[in-house]
This record gives C-alpha cells, structure tokens and sequence, in this order.
C-alpha cells in the first residue's frame, strides 16, 4: 500500500543551519533515493520551496479568496514529502526512520480509488 | 423462555472463552477489517443457534463458529468480487461449504497473538490499546468495558471504532513483528505489548470497589494473556517479571475488599485470606526471570510485591529491602508515582524525617498535585509529626480526588481521625 510521508521541520532552524549540516541532511535524502532504488520500492517526492513562497485559496461564503502565505502559521512547516509503496504501516515506518531526523514525519495513508 | 435454551447457554459459554480466538484469525483473515470479521462472526452466532438446537452441538464449537463465520466473509468478498471472480476462489469455496453442517474435524485457528500485537501497535493511542484487548480479544461489549473503567459507554465505543478503523486503513498488520527486522524494533513492539497488559491490570485492580466482579475479569484477562506472551516469548525475561506482579497483586484479591465493599489498606489486611499457593507460583516466576540477568522495571517491581507478599504482618515487612528497590526502580523509571511510593516505603520503614524531605520535593515537583495517593501520604505524614490540622486538609482533598467510593469513605475517616482532638 501507498503511503504518503509528510516532512516537517523548523524552517528557522533550516535557515541557520551550516552547509556541512545541510550537506549532510541531503546525502541521507540521496542515500534513501539509492536505498529505495536497490530495494526495487517505487518512490516519488520532492522537495519544496519555504512557506514564505506560498499561496492559499480559501473558500469563504461561495467565494474563493487568494491569500499569502500557508494554511496555517506553525513553527514546523511542511518541506517536503515522499510517496512510497510498501506492505504496510511498520514497513512505512522502517523507511521514515532512514530519513533524516530533525523535525516531524507525518505518514498517511493513501485513499486508494476503489480499495 | 426459548431465548434461554440449551444451544444459546452452550453459545454464550464458548463465546465467553473463546471469543478472541474466534474472532483473531478472522480479523486476520481480512487484514484488519473489524466491521466484516465481527459481522461474520455474529452471522454465525444466530446460524448456531438454530443448526445447533436441531443438530446438536458440534465437537469443537469454537472451531464451527470461526469456520462458518469464514464462509460468511468469503460470501462477501464473493459478492464484492462478482465482475472479477476467479474459478479458483469458487472451488475453495464449494470446499468450504462441503465441510460446513459436516462434523467438523479441524481446529480453531488461533492468531490471537498477532491480533495482540496489533492491538498494542505504537501507532495507537495507549487508552485505545487497552480497550482492544478487551473488547476484540476477551469478547467484552464497549458497555462492559465501560463500566470497569468507569467511563461512558459511548466514549468506549467511540474509542474502540476509532482505533479498529485505524488499524484497517493505516495498514497495521495483524501480526506478530518478524525478529528478523531488528532486534531494537522486535523489543519495542513486545515492551508496548507489555505496558497495555500492565495498564490493563491496573484498569481492573484500581476499581475494585462495588464493580468487583467486572474488575476481577479485568485482571484475569489481562493475566491470561500475559501468560500467553510469557510462553511465546521464553526469552523475554520482563514478560516474566510482569506476570509475577500481576500474580502477587491478584492473590491478595479476598483480602483487599471488606464485605461492603471497601478497600482494605495493606497494612489491614487479613493475611490468612492471601492466596498463598499463587504468592509461591509467582515467587517460581520471578525466581526464573530473575536467572535470565536481563534486569527491568516489571521484574522489579514484582519483587517489591514479593517483598510485601512474604511479610509474616505489615510490622514486619521489610522496608528496607523495599526501599532500595524503589531506588533500583528509579534507575530504570523515573516518575513522580515512583518517587511517592519510595517516599511512603521510606516512611512505613519508620525514616519519617527522609520522607518528609521527599515529599517536599514531590511538592516542589508538583506534578502530583491532582493524585489522590500523593495527598492521603501526605496526611499520613503530617499525621505522625502532629500536623493534624494540615493532615486532615490532606486527606480531605485526597478524598475528593478519587473516584473510588470505598477509598473515599477510608479517606474521610483517616481526616475525622486527624481532626478529633
């Protein structure tokens, strides 16, 4: 089944953060990429820009309103996501694991059509 | 009346008994699908009470319900699968039914560890965990369940629906984790296999009062399960050491109730009432964790239990002993619950000018400060060095902090006691 794992972090902390720091949080990004690619695992993510870039549609009243900004201001901001095919949640988890660990990993479920 | 029969007490029985082993395999059988497996199974009940009224009851009854109610699933997965059947999936079934109204020769398949495991998976909450097994594994209604945790039936239901809704979707497996994974990961899922069971117990000894047949079959449960992990898991030494406890806190059962009802305090115990025979098996059980030099919290905990079990009267326990365990405790487990308990044994060993110093910083700590214990030790500790006023403060605001109506009335006195001039 497919899971969808939703990286948070600091983006403050990020910003901080050395380039031998920020160096070595890629290579493990790198690294899961490799590992999944060796274990046969379909894998798709990406990274994304800060939430300072973003942009929110919100429905209010029948009307669709255009807003700066995330959905919603926290001190974790979500950075990135994978999408990964595994057997199950402790399967899911293992991989999360191999990420690296500095903020928060949300993982859900995909609702399959027609499962 | 007709509900009354022969064949439904015969039902109830195996239902009583074998209810998760019934239900487990079925759980497993649709990865997780509680709604399904539970509606088979209850299929099959109503089925049993007529086949077995004309046909007699089965040979192994548990092992008819569990086959019948797989046929129900089978049924369905055949009628959800209609456009895309398989030939295949039909000859098995045409099996299946042969089988079925036969005398059915093969046992029940029994998955009910790794329907255990999943129960107790991490990714639920821990209340949810607890509820689980004793809704899906003993076979205890939310309505039951509710009134041994003295909570609303509708929160229980709730709570149930939400983490069995979960499991389904979120791909918990029904399944024991493979040791393989590593090492790490396989303990951790038994620790939290563990610690539901433990919390179970507790659910069921803390409310003994006026539900105390409910609350027994908490503990019983939750004791026979942990046997079931203790013989699956030879290895794991505080499995061992968590069946110790429970069996040295269950065999004081008849002594820790009075006749109405009330809670007996430890030191009013009637130790001729102690069920001395279980106090030795859980003493063998605690000797052969002890021999596997794997030391955890569970295992000493249990031996602080041997400790107060062994004492000829509470005079005589031996506080010492006891204190030095809460000491090792601590370096496995720190919590302020512990902290109060080594603060009373300290007190009880006759240190009452240490145990004031301790109770002062489980003051300064504060996080005790809604814990019913912590306020009736504390009374009992203003109580020996003459602070009578601020002890009966204590133990009237102990009192109104527990939600156990025996302790309660025992708290009371202990402030009528401190007030009397």
């Amino acid at each position: 089944m497919r899971f969808l794992l939703l990286i948070y972090a600091d983006e403050g902390a990020e910003a901080t953060m050395s380039e031998a720091e920020m160096g070595a949080i890629l290579q493990k990004h790198m690294d899961f990429a490799t590992e999944a690619a060796a274990a046969g695992m379909a894998l798709s993510g990406e990274r994304l820009q800060p939430t300072s870039t973003a942009t929110t549609l919100r429905a209010r009243g029948g009307k669709v309103e255009v807003h700066d900004g995330p959905f919603t201001e926290t001190k974790e901001a979500l950075g990135g996501y994978y999408i990964i095919d595994v057997a199950g949640l402790d399967e899911a988890i293992a991989w999360a694991r191999k990420l690296p660990q500095y903020g928060s990993i949300e993982i859900r479920p995909i609702w399959e059509m027609g499962a | 009346m007709p509900a009354s029969s022969d064949e439904a007490r015969a039902l109830e029985l195996v239902l009583e008994q074998e209810h998760g082993a019934i239900l487990a395999h079925l759980v497993r059988s649709t990865d997780g699908d509680f709604a399904s497996a539970e509606d088979a199974l209850q299929e099959a009940c109503a089925q049993a009470l007529t086949t077995w009224g004309v046909e007699g009851l089965p040979a192994k009854p548990a092992a008819w319900l569990q086959l019948v109610a797989k046929r129900r699933l089978s049924d369905l997965t055949r009628q959800h699968r209609r456009a895309e059947r398989s030939r295949q999936a039909d000859v098995e079934l045409d099996a299946l039914a042969a089988r079925q109204g036969a005398v059915i020769e093969a046992d029940i398949v029994d998955d009910t560890l790794p329907l255990l495991f999943a129960c107790c998976h991490p990714a639920l909450a821990e209340n949810a965990r607890v509820a689980l097994i004793l809704n899906a594994l003993c076979g205890m209604t939310a309505a039951r369940i509710a009134r041994a945790f003295l909570s609303s039936e509708a929160t229980i239901a709730q709570r149930l629906l939400r983490a069995k809704n979960k499991i389904k979707a979120s791909g918990i497996a029904i399944a024991v984790p493979a040791a393989i994974d590593a090492e790490q990961a396989h303990g951790t899922r038994l620790l939290a296999v563990l610690r539901a069971l433990y919390l179970l117990f507790n659910e069921g000894y803390a409310t003994s009062s006026g539900k105390e047949h409910i609350a027994t079959q908490v503990c019983e449960h939750a004791i026979l399960w942990t046997t079931r992990v203790v013989d699956a898991f030879e290895e794991a030494a505080e499995a061992k050491g968590l069946l110790a406890l429970m069996r040295f806190q269950h065999a004081r059962r008849d002594a820790r109730i009075a006749g109405d009802g009330s809670v007996v305090l430890l030191r009013d115990q009637d130790r001729t009432a102690w069920r001395h025979d279980e106090i030795e098996e859980a003493a063998r059980i605690l000797d052969s964790a002890a021999r596997m030099f794997q030391a955890g919290s569970y295992q000493i905990q249990a031996a602080i239990a041997y400790a107060h079990a062994s004492a000829a009267s509470f005079g005589e326990t031996d506080w010492a002993t006891i204190t030095r365990l809460y000491d090792r405790l601590l370096s496995f487990e720190d919590s302020p619950v512990i902290r109060l308990n080594r603060c009373a044994a300290v007190f009880a060993s006759g240190d009452a000018k240490r145990a004031s110093a301790l109770l002062d910083e489980l003051e300064a700590d504060g996080r005790l400060g809604a814990y019913s214990y912590y306020w009736a030790t504390r009374g009992e500790i203003c109580l020996s060095s003459g602070r009578l006023e601020e002890a009966r403060r204590a133990f009237v605001h102990a009192g109104s902090l527990t939600e156990n109506e025996a302790e309660r009335r025992f708290l009371l006195g202990r402030a009528v006691a401190a007030g009397a001039p």
